[in-house]
């Protein structure tokens, strides 16, 4: 290095100096100009990928809208695999998609979100067996569970309600000791016989529902499947279709729904 | 050079943060500054402005928490002090003092809010001197909004008092732009700021005089002027209930991080509720009685000396008590109270008031004989509560009561009034459950758009149009008002099987009992009112109404009560009935509302609709 800098500073040499003051410049900018093009090349690669990413969530999104369709139109002949290329007006591929349509059951059920103040039923009949429900991914959620028993009207009710954390002076019960299926609280384990059905009610709170059942649950409804690709990137979108059920309002006896008069006597 | 002037770039910011080793100071501002309720509680939120000051590199951050809640963080592009030697840390370069003979200006060390200096006033005389930064201005734009500041510390001071003024330079020379509050006597630092307009065109620069006129000491600290957009501040209200601790800290453009502070204040907004419970004990003749309720509240707790009582006896409703209230005797002290005893839980916050024994005069039930409790709590916020000893009670079987303002009932029945939920959005007075599942204060997220009339005859069309009860299976609406009479009930109509959905047009006025089977049921959608008949007793559907749902329109004095199989959902709820005697009244309930589930099982292919959840899958 030294000799490189005295043949630099040397006048003497001074031509050959320039030459490699030159040589070094040229190979910094070429070593820039590389590094920047490689950045640019991943930077457009990067934005290729996130464009066909989204491109496969909407197609795996188009499938499960297909799939709802089907459900719609065959019910439960609807069951089965289905695909399709989605293509431009030029008749060029855009993305691909494939679904399954199922049937919603089995021994663990997942819903993803319940909302505050919905009402999510489970369908019980015919089903005799353990059951617990799980709840809490947020925590403040609380949750109300009706049962409605018998065979035939006149149907008789049930009821519990269970907190997730001691956030509230309502009475609940506690279920924070009750946590499974990765969600921190849940219910006791309730011994099912001859219930009609189930209406979970969050409170406080939207929350992540789970139901497990001792052995395979009755059908909930429809499960869609759905896989996006377009180009090297795939997108699974999961669509539950559950059993025609009543609003939440049909849980109350009386609801006023005035903002300003109390319900008063 | 070029060499150089690249390390000057990417280094510059270092060394300029190296020269400042101060963190900010971070102050909360409480508005109200104390607070408004006893016992140290505010009986409303809080609103709080936290206050950053850094004098060197600028605020970048302000971070604060509210009890066990996360961490909230407001960032700041720039806020830089444009005052020179704002602290007097380096001395009192830039500052010049004028005075007049027996007053003198120094830097001292003796209190300081930021840093280690303040300049101090001091004056035996009565007198105006000052501190002037007019030399070392600081340079502003016309008609630019800058934020002004400046702390100081009184001592005995007297005369007009301690204060700021704000002058700026125009091409017409100095023209006053702002006088500080006057701040008197003995206090500990305060921040005395204001965001002010630099109101001229001409205008180049500002300065401040920091001014004591009268006798005393004051301390100025921390003299501040930054353009007020970037006035390093975080503004937020506070409104829980309860103890509460704020935590917070600022962090400046060189890395330097206040050490954590916090704020204690306490908010009781809610006046002592859940008046639940009430019972009335005979105590002596037919009717002597000693009255009994429970209360709560949940944040200061209740205060046991301001429990009182008073009652009404005779139909004129003024309330008061007789002087010898045990025998109905003596003066009616009207207006004036009683003291009620009180039974509290271990931590204060519930307690059951109790009444002396009092004697309501006769026996003539027929008219409310009135008690009123009242409770404080420890912020000072009063409740009372009214009660009918004989009044009429609703009960509630199997489903969920809630109304989205407050539910308060006038009187208690000698059961629970329901075995399921109570959920009020506002205060939950004396209607009991025996789960004891009560929630008050409830945010509901109903949606009352989903059940309007307009909105479920569009997801429900009806197949045809009829004038009375339909007793076919399937959807139906009504062309106006539907009266139910002895016309619109089809024969056998209680044997008939059906389930069916009414959309009414109008309003449904029930003049004559609805029954059905148990395995029959009609949802109603009423666009206007349910108008019930004094004389219905038994009535079976679900309604779900547009307008008021009314248990008894035609008067509401009655013998017979009103059994209700299903639900009701209504904008409002009238429940009007009440009954002329005494027995009836405390043993069954005028209203009873016995929720039917048979909705939920048999309506699902007529009235239900499936629900789709999606979601991404990540595998």
């Amino acid at each position: 290095m030294n000799k490189l800098f005295s043949c630099i500073l040397n006048n003497r040499n001074k031509g050959q100096a320039t030459l490699v003051v030159v040589v070094l410049v040229m190979v910094v900018s070429l070593a820039v100009g590389v590094a920047a093009s490689n950045r640019a090349i991943s930077n457009i690669r990067m934005a290729a990928y996130t464009a066909q990413g989204d491109q496969a969530l909407h197609c795996a999104e188009s499938g499960a809208e297909d799939g709802l369709n089907k459900i719609n139109e065959l019910e439960k002949s609807s069951f089965g695999t289905y695909n399709a290329v989605l293509k431009d007006s030029d008749n060029v591929d855009i993305c691909s998609y494939e679904y399954t349509i199922s049937e919603f059951s089995g021994e663990v059920l997942t819903y993803p979100l319940v909302k505050q103040d919905d009402s999510q039923e489970v369908n019980l009949d015919g089903y005799n067996g353990s059951l617990s429900i799980y709840f809490g991914s947020d925590d403040s959620a609380a949750l109300e569970i009706t049962f409605i028993k018998g065979s035939s009207p006149p149907y008789s009710v049930e009821k519990y309600a269970y907190n997730c954390e001691e956030l509230y002076d309502n009475n609940f019960e506690d279920g924070s000791s009750n946590g499974g299926e990765d969600l921190p609280c849940g219910t006791e384990s309730f011994n099912i016989s001859g219930y009609k059905i189930a209406r979970i009610r969050p409170l406080y709170a939207d929350t992540k529902v789970v139901v497990k059942f001792g052995s395979v649950s009755q059908s909930q409804g429809y499960l869609i499947e759905s896989i996006g690709s377009a180009g090297t990137a795939q997108r699974k979108v999961q669509v539950i279709r559950t059993n025609a059920q009543l609003p939440a309002i049909f849980d109350y006896s009386i609801f006023s729904a005035s903002e300003t008069e109390p319900l008063s006597k | 050079m070029l060499f150089l002037a690249l390390c000057f770039f990417l280094f510059s910011s270092v060394v300029f943060a190296d020269g400042d080793i101060t963190p900010p100071t971070t102050s909360p501002l409480l508005s109200p500054a104390y607070p408004n309720g006893e016992n140290g509680w505010y009986t409303v939120p809080v609103d709080i402005a936290l206050n950053a000051v850094d004098l060197e590199s600028g605020v970048k951050e302000i971070n604060w928490k509210l009890n066990d809640n996360l961490w909230t963080k407001k960032t700041f592009s720039q806020t830089l002090n444009m005052v020179i030697n704002s602290s007097f840390e380096t001395g009192t370069e830039g500052w010049s003092f004028s005075s007049f003979n027996n007053s003198t200006g120094e830097r001292t060390n003796e209190f300081a809010k930021i840093g280690d200096y303040s300049v101090k006033i001091n004056s035996l005389e009565n007198g105006t001197s000052f501190f002037t930064n007019k030399s070392n201005y600081v340079v502003v734009s016309p008609w630019k909004t800058v934020s002004l500041g400046a702390w100081l510390k009184g001592s005995n001071i007297m005369g007009d008092g301690a204060f700021y003024k704000i002058y700026i330079l125009t091409a017409e020379g100095s023209k006053l732009l702002y006088t500080s509050s006057v701040h008197n006597g003995t206090y500990d630092w305060l921040y005395d700021s204001k965001d002010v307009i630099i109101s001229s065109d001409s205008a180049y620069g500002l300065y401040f005089e920091l001014i004591l006129q009268g006798v005393g000491a004051v301390y100025f600290d921390g003299v501040y002027a930054a353009y007020a957009s970037e006035q390093p501040k975080a503004e937020f209200t506070v409104s829980d209930n309860g103890e509460n601790t704020l935590s917070f800290y600022s962090v400046d453009f060189a890395g330097n991080i206040e050490t954590t502070k916090t704020a204690d204040f306490k908010i009781d907004t809610i006046a002592p509720t859940n008046w639940q419970n009430f019972e009335a004990e005979n105590s002596g003749n037919a009717h002597t009685f000693i009255s009994k309720i429970s209360v709560s509240d949940n944040a200061s707790g209740l205060n046991a000396n301001s429990s009182q009582f008073q009652y009404s006896p005779l139909s004129d409703l003024v309330w008061g008590y007789f002087t010898d209230y045990e025998n109905c005797k003596g003066i009616f002290e009207a207006g004036k109270w009683l003291p009620a005893a009180v039974d509290f839980n271990e931590e204060g916050l519930s307690g059951r008031l109790e009444s002396p024994s009092i004697d309501y005069c006769n026996s003539n039930w027929f008219f409310c004989k009135g008690n009123r409790f009242k409770i404080e709590d420890f912020a000072g916020n009063d409740s009372t509560k009214e009660i009918c000893l004989n009044g009429p009670w609703v009960k509630s079987i199997d489903g969920d009561v809630a109304s989205l303002s407050s539910i308060d009932m006038l009187s208690a029945g000698a059961e629970d009034n329901t075995n399921a939920m109570v959920i009020s959005s506002k205060s939950l007075s004396n209607f009991s459950s025996s789960r004891n599942w009560l929630i008050s204060y409830y945010q509901n997220k109903f949606d009352g758009g989903m059940y309007s009339y307009d909105f479920l005859i569009g997801e429900f069309p009806p197949s045809s149009t009829i004038d009375k009860l339909p007793t076919e299976n399937g959807v139906f609406k009504t062309a106006k008002t539907l009266q139910i009479n002895y016309f619109a009930i089809p024969q056998n109509y209680a044997s008939r099987q059906f389930s069916n959905v009414l959309f009414v047009n109008g309003d449904l006025i029930v003049l004559r009992d609805v029954n059905m089977k148990d395995t029959s049921g009609t949802i109603f959608v009423v666009k206007g009112d349910v108008l019930v008949s004094r004389w219905v007793s038994f009535l079976d559907g679900f309604f779900i109404v547009g307008g008021t749902f009314n248990t008894s329109y035609n008067g509401g004095i009655v013998d017979n009560s009103l059994k209700i199989f299903g639900g009701v959902l209504a904008n409002k709820v009238y429940l009007n009935r009440s009954f002329s005697t005494f027995k009836i009244a405390s043993e069954e309930p005028s209203e009873e509302f016995i929720y039917d589930p048979k909705y939920l099982i048999e309506f699902t292919s007529l009235f239900g609709n499936a629900s789709i959840k999606w979601s991404e899958i990540f595998e």
